[in-house]
């Protein structure tokens, strides 16, 4: 199969097909709603639950690393998709879809449960299967949301400062037209000598 | 001296004349702005992204890749194999680069020459391009002992391996090695286009506006006649219905590489099928080390050492060169493919961890003819990106010398990015052989996007485009190949070689 959104598209459509054809049945059992805490800008409720799980799978809380449902995560990348084009808030919706569709889940891996109503366990085992199938459009789609995820988990003042960092230094309001002066210099560094 | 006009400010359609309409402000459409106007030239700059300042640089991740990068931060091939980090905000990529300059090198200029029909950009005719601009954007050696722990790495493995290694030039002036030139700088330190060229070209009187997105450029014949362009919305990015014209004797696109040719497809302008072939775009992988000590990999200048031990490894082969990103918590986490219990363990790591990249110089050989950009359905630019053969062979050999390079270092574990965490002991690191390489097997960046409108077959020596007597293209996109160096300071030398083409088709 070729590596191109199309090929997304097309898996999406075949989804879409399945869940036709299905109608009722597996590929409509079971959502887990969550409430989001803000209102949905480009999700729909089930996309948006879709997106909580995969986001706590792939930030589950651990010690004092808070989970992806604690600072909001689904939340952010909602708001983000909605000041990207509206083909790839479309895109989106469409993998969180599949990836909740238990029929497409039985179909690759052997569930027959929607995502959300999935053990962790379950859940966790899904993501793997995705991150390294032999299907390329599955690695992309793994791609894609674990990036969306992480992004938007770790810049996250809470999730970073498991890391040691302390977040960005102040270096005030040097404004604009500024003259080119010695600067204070960030925490951690030593600047450079002013020309 | 004259503002930015920014998207805001327009309530009605707005229509403008001028000798030179020039698409984006980076590195290309700012030194060339910036050379008209003091030829006396009358300049309209249209660029999609913002204007920002060091007011608006809080080096917040969280917000800064939404706000300063090309979709939104997430801009990627079409398979999401590379993620292609690409500035959208007036000056460009300029405004959140990390500052490496290098001249181009003399080999990549003969190799246009020789390979591409490349007339009069040797490095006798370059020389004088590139001193002015050095000097303009204070382009200077970076003091070694202002390196921070995390390019140590690479001075230290490399001269204990005996391998090539040196510091770096960067354009910046009372730089505070904070880190973050990846988020914009707030201290003016950086020598970007907003803060040097465009400046220069405001006072020249040119009209620079800001969150206007170039739709097509008009023709007739051989003759184009302007831009039609729309306003966004800041914050959504999405046209907000006033609509911009502007009449041009002269049209120039320096959209950059990607977003130039999309113009040109968008515009009916292929040069025979030509345009948007031959984009390149350093593919780039990554080695993670963990070392006793902590590196602190979010402090101080982002690149500041390199490597070219590798950049030419003989016919046959792509070379590679190793440079170090910043490691900022959000950036540092979209590289590795772990997730949960593995992903949090990974990043307790962060502060001990210092990252290499290996950048491949791709367009070199015979038959790498890098990526092909087309449209997509909604006008944007998609970017097919193959991993052939010889490019997954640099890259397996780039993991495994960047493995040694860290060994070499004192690293204490190694690890890569691979759909399959792994992480190695020293003396494990020969297994890296039997890992595999390629598209999504683990993961791949760009921030050097090069080509698809290119020299010596889509435009010609003097930027101008192959089908028309008065458009130019002055940006990346018109290199032939990769450079093998960091592309910003080429662009700025070309552009200003540029200007004087430019110029003469006013007339």
């Amino acid at each position: 199969m070729p590596l191109t959104r199309r090929t997304i598209l097309k898996y999406g459509l075949a989804g879409a097909g399945l869940l036709a054809v299905g109608g009722v049945g597996l590929s409509l059992r079971g959502t887990i709603y969550r409430d989001p805490r803000r209102p949905l800008q480009t999700l729909s409720p089930r996309q948006f639950s879709t997106l909580a799980a995969i986001a706590d799978r792939i930030s589950p809380a651990s010690g004092d690393a808070p989970s992806a449902w604690e600072v909001e995560v689904p939340e952010g990348i909602d708001e983000l998709m909605s000041t990207k084009a509206p083909a790839d808030a479309e895109e989106l919706g469409m993998v969180l879809d599949l990836v909740e569709n238990a029929l497409v889940g039985l179909m690759f891996d052997l569930r027959a449960t929607t995502f959300t109503g999935s053990s962790p366990a379950t859940q966790d085992a899904v993501l793997a299967g995705m991150r390294t199938s032999s299907i390329a459009a599955r690695r992309t789609m793994f791609h894609a949301l674990r990036g969306l995820c992480c992004a938007t988990y770790w810049s996250h003042p809470r999730a970073y400062a498991i890391t040691g960092y302390r977040g960005p230094p102040d270096f005030g309001n040097v404004g604009v037209p500024a003259p080119i002066v010695a600067t204070p210099p960030a925490p951690e560094s030593t600047p450079e000598a002013t020309p | 001296m004259s503002q930015v006009i920014e998207g805001h400010s327009h309530t009605r359609d707005l229509v403008e004349s001028c000798d030179v309409c020039i698409v984006g402000s980076g590195a290309g459409g700012a030194v060339l702005a910036a050379g008209l106007t003091e030829r006396g030239l009358d300049v309209v700059v249209l660029e999609a992204g913002g204007a920002f300042t060091s007011a608006d640089f809080d080096l917040d991740e969280s917000k800064a890749y939404s706000r300063f990068y090309q979709g939104r931060g997430t801009q990627a091939t079409d398979d999401l194999a590379f993620s292609l980090l690409q500035g959208r905000s007036v000056g460009g990529s300029t405004t959140i680069n990390w500052t490496t300059c290098y001249r181009t090198p003399d080999r990549i200029l003969a190799h246009w020459a020789e390979h591409h029909g490349v007339e009069g950009v040797d490095s006798a005719s370059m020389r004088p391009h590139f001193e002015a601009v050095e000097e303009r954007l204070n382009i200077h050696d970076w003091p070694e002992e202002l390196v921070n722990a995390n390019n140590r790495v690479v001075l230290r493995g490399c001269r204990e391996l005996g391998w090539e290694a040196h510091t770096l030039r960067r354009n910046v002036k009372g730089c505070a090695n904070s880190g973050y030139c990846g988020v914009g700088c707030p201290v003016n330190g950086k020598q970007a286009m907003h803060r040097t060229y465009l400046p220069d070209a405001l006072a020249g009187g040119a009209r620079i506006y800001a969150d206007v997105s170039a739709k097509a450029i008009t023709w007739s014949g051989r003759r184009a006649t302007g831009v039609d362009a729309e306003v966004l919305d800041r914050r959504s990015g999405r046209p907000n219905g006033i609509r911009v014209r502007v009449d041009a004797k002269v049209v120039v696109s320096s959209a950059g590489a990607l977003h130039g040719p999309a113009l040109l497809l968008r515009s009916g302008l292929d040069a025979g099928g030509k345009v948007g072939k031959r984009t390149m775009i350093h593919p780039v992988c990554a080695v993670t080390a963990v070392y006793p000590d902590p590196i602190r990999p979010w402090a101080g200048a982002p690149q500041s050492a390199a490597s070219h031990q590798f950049v030419d490894r003989g016919e046959g082969k792509v070379g590679f060169f190793i440079e170090t990103p910043p490691i900022q918590p959000m950036l540092g986490a979209t590289g590795p493919k772990a997730f949960g219990e593995d992903m949090v363990a990974f990043m307790r790591h962060l502060e001990n961890a210092s990252t290499t990249l290996a950048l491949c110089v791709d367009g070199l050989l015979p038959e790498d003819d890098g990526g092909v950009v087309t449209l997509r359905a909604d006008g944007r630019p998609s970017l097919n990106y193959p991993t052939r053969p010889f490019l997954i062979e640099a890259i397996r050999e780039a993991h495994m010398r960047m493995a040694e390079l860290h060994v070499a270092a004192g690293a204490t574990m190694i690890s890569t990015l691979h759909a399959t965490p792994t992480a190695l002991a020293p003396d494990a690191i020969g297994t890296l052989a039997d890992l595999p390489y390629g598209a999504l097997e683990h993961t791949m960046f760009s921030a050097h996007l090069m080509g698809g409108c290119t020299m010596g077959t889509v435009v010609d020596s003097t930027h101008r485009f192959a089908e028309m007597d008065n458009l130019f293209v002055v940006d990346g996109s018109v290199f032939p190949s990769s450079l093998g160096v960091n592309p910003s300071e080429t662009i700025y030398a070309l552009a200003r070689r540029a200007t004087s083409f430019v110029a003469d088709g006013v007339s």
